[in-house]
């Protein structure tokens, strides 16, 4: 059993409508813009982005960040500065009366260290955060920063990334697998990580895994069938045990033959929920039962790489988005892939709901895979000519495919949750948007870019 | 094995007692409990057992109830206090293992 620090929001299940006592959100005012401005740094340029809103603001009360005060903020100190700035992610908010002069804030726009300049809203907020004593301030800050990125980016409409410039005839990059580790590690920055999962438990809700399989032999394995009649877990199809490899496989794959690294999460506890059947078949309600189990056994990330092709004249599925966003309150992300209709088809259901953070596919030059779904994407993994395991004894396999993408963000994110441990639910999704890299690719596609590991 | 032996019935010549089965065949479902009704889902789940809902099961972390019940009765318990929604439970299928796209 991991050990948990116990400064981890976790909801409980009083978490009801989501505004606390504290709550920051004067009851009506949700969605209303606050006056204040939220300003996105961009990669490394925290310094001088501040540098350049001192000179172009004047801001008086100066820049409180989080950086200086070992992480927490105090509501006088937010008070008493004009602006406060989250170092975490790179986020800046500025007080209504230093916004107040839009020239200036338009022309903050411009400067070459700042990503994006967008109105802060007043959002529903998670009220667990509230009753973490230590860090609540901040942790209030933090949170209304990054709802409200969360609103910006799941709201229709909202704007595009910045793209980034591709010289004429050049592809933005070429990765190859390597004997040492897959190309979608290498794009992703997963080798380059001193994070590995450990303590974060990430449910992979699909057809299985080999339980034979040697990669994953003295690895603390929880499993449940969700199949009726079917009680053990043991993969029978190969999509389960390949989606598994490339979230949750070992740093260092056992000899022999010793193969290359392809997992991005290699400590991180393993749950196994088999929600389809050996054809590959499932219920909604499998899947759902998958995600209660996961909530139950406070996951905090679930990892589904399936969907339901459904017309685009049909409702959102009330079920799947209210499990996610449950599970969301409760510190549970729920990742699922995009779908595989290429330009012309939709969302597949659930990774069309709101709450549930939806997986396009890139390629190893970084361009959007033919056959990846086009709509609201969230963001962007690997999921062409991706190594990992399938079952024994072929060991090893390539696969393609928005699955294939959606187990990278999974097994990234616990990467994430375990770098902070407020880094769960909503504020999970947001600083994994948030550290993606942009692509050139339109959001549609490949939503805020392709994921990258802290 | 429930659907092969409807179908064996569709091969009979008696067109309006197929229909009969047809409409008597329970659905699986997918009840979303409200906000309000996720933790206070006791009630709940006994209207809905009571207004037909069948093989009951309670998703308590998530506010969801699964059962089934023929499509006559949905109306029914989309009108209990406390559902937000009733949804048919859909199926889905992957592709073969060794299909190109995954």
């Amino acid at each position: 059993m991991a050990k948990r620090t116990s400064r981890a929001p976790r909801a409980n299940g009083r978490a009801r409508n989501g505004h606390g006592p504290n709550g920051q959100d004067p009851a009506g005012n949700a969605g209303q813009p606050t006056g204040r401005f939220l300003v996105t740094f961009k990669e490394g340029a925290e310094k001088s982005g501040r540098q350049a809103m001192q000179s172009v603001l004047g801001v008086r009360g100066g820049v409180a960040a989080t950086a200086d005060y070992k992480g927490k903020l105090n509501a006088a100190e937010l008070d008493a500065a004009d602006t406060a700035v989250l170092s975490e992610i790179g986020v800046a908010i500025v007080s209504a009366g230093a916004a107040a002069d839009m020239q200036a804030v338009a022309a903050l726009g411009n400067d070459p260290a700042i990503e994006a300049i967008e109105p802060e809203y007043f959002v529903e907020v998670i009220d667990q955060l509230e009753h973490e004593a230590e860090s609540e301030t901040y942790l209030r800050g933090f949170r209304d920063a990054s709802t409200a990125i969360y609103r910006n980016l799941y709201s229709p409409g909202a704007s595009a990334p910045v793209p980034v410039p591709v010289p004429d005839g050049g592809t933005l990059a070429s990765f190859s697998d390597t004997a040492a580790f897959t190309w979608g590690l290498d794009a992703t920055r997963v080798i380059k990580s001193k994070f590995t999962g450990q303590g974060i438990r990430v449910a992979v809700l699909d057809t299985g895994l080999d339980l034979n399989h040697p990669d994953f032999q003295g690895r603390p394995i929880v499993g449940q069938s969700f199949v009726p009649g079917v009680t053990s877990v043991q993969d029978g199809h190969s999509h389960g045990t390949h989606c598994i490899g490339t979230a949750l496989g070992p740093a260092l794959p056992p000899k022999p033959p010793g193969e290359r690294r392809y997992g991005c999460a290699p400590r991180a506890e393993i749950f196994v929920g088999k929600v389809l059947n050996d054809f590959g078949g499932g219920q909604a309600g499998w899947a759902l039962m998958g995600i209660d189990w996961a909530v139950r056994n406070k996951c905090q990330v679930v990892s589904m790489s399936l969907g339901w092709i459904i017309p685009p004249t049909d409702p959102d599925s009330v079920a799947f988005e209210a499990a996610a966003h449950r599970g969301l309150l409760r510190g549970t992300l729920v990742i699922a892939a995009a779908g595989n209709e290429g330009p012309t088809g939709g969302l597949r259901s659930p990774a069309n709901v709101p709450s549930v953070m939806a997986v396009g596919a890139v390629d190893n030059t970084l361009a959007t895979a033919t056959f990846s779904s086009r709509g609201d994407v969230n963001i962007a993994g690997p999921g062409v000519r991706v190594f990992s395991t399938v079952p024994m004894a072929a060991r090893y396999g390539f696969k393609s495919g928005t699955s294939m993408a959606c187990p990278h963000v999974a097994g990234i994110a616990a990467l994430w949750a375990q770098s902070k441990p407020f880094f769960r639910g909503a504020v999970l999704a947001n600083v994994l948007m948030a550290k993606a890299r942009p692509l050139p690719a339109p959001a549609n596609q490949v939503g805020k870019g392709l994921v990258q590991a802290p | 094995v429930r659907r092969r032996r409807i179908e064996a019935f569709a091969l009979r010549p008696a067109a309006g007692r197929i229909i009969d089965i047809m409409a008597a065949r329970k659905k699986p479902l997918l009840v979303t409990l409200d906000d309000a009704h996720v933790d206070k889902a006791g009630p709940v789940v006994a209207s809905l057992k009571k207004a037909g809902l069948t093989d009951v099961e309670h998703l308590e972390a998530i506010g969801i109830v699964k059962g089934q019940a023929a499509p006559s009765k949905v109306e029914a318990l989309r009108k209990i206090r406390g559902v937000k929604a009733v949804e048919e439970d859909a199926w889905t299928q992957l592709p073969a293992p060794d299909d190109p796209i995954q």
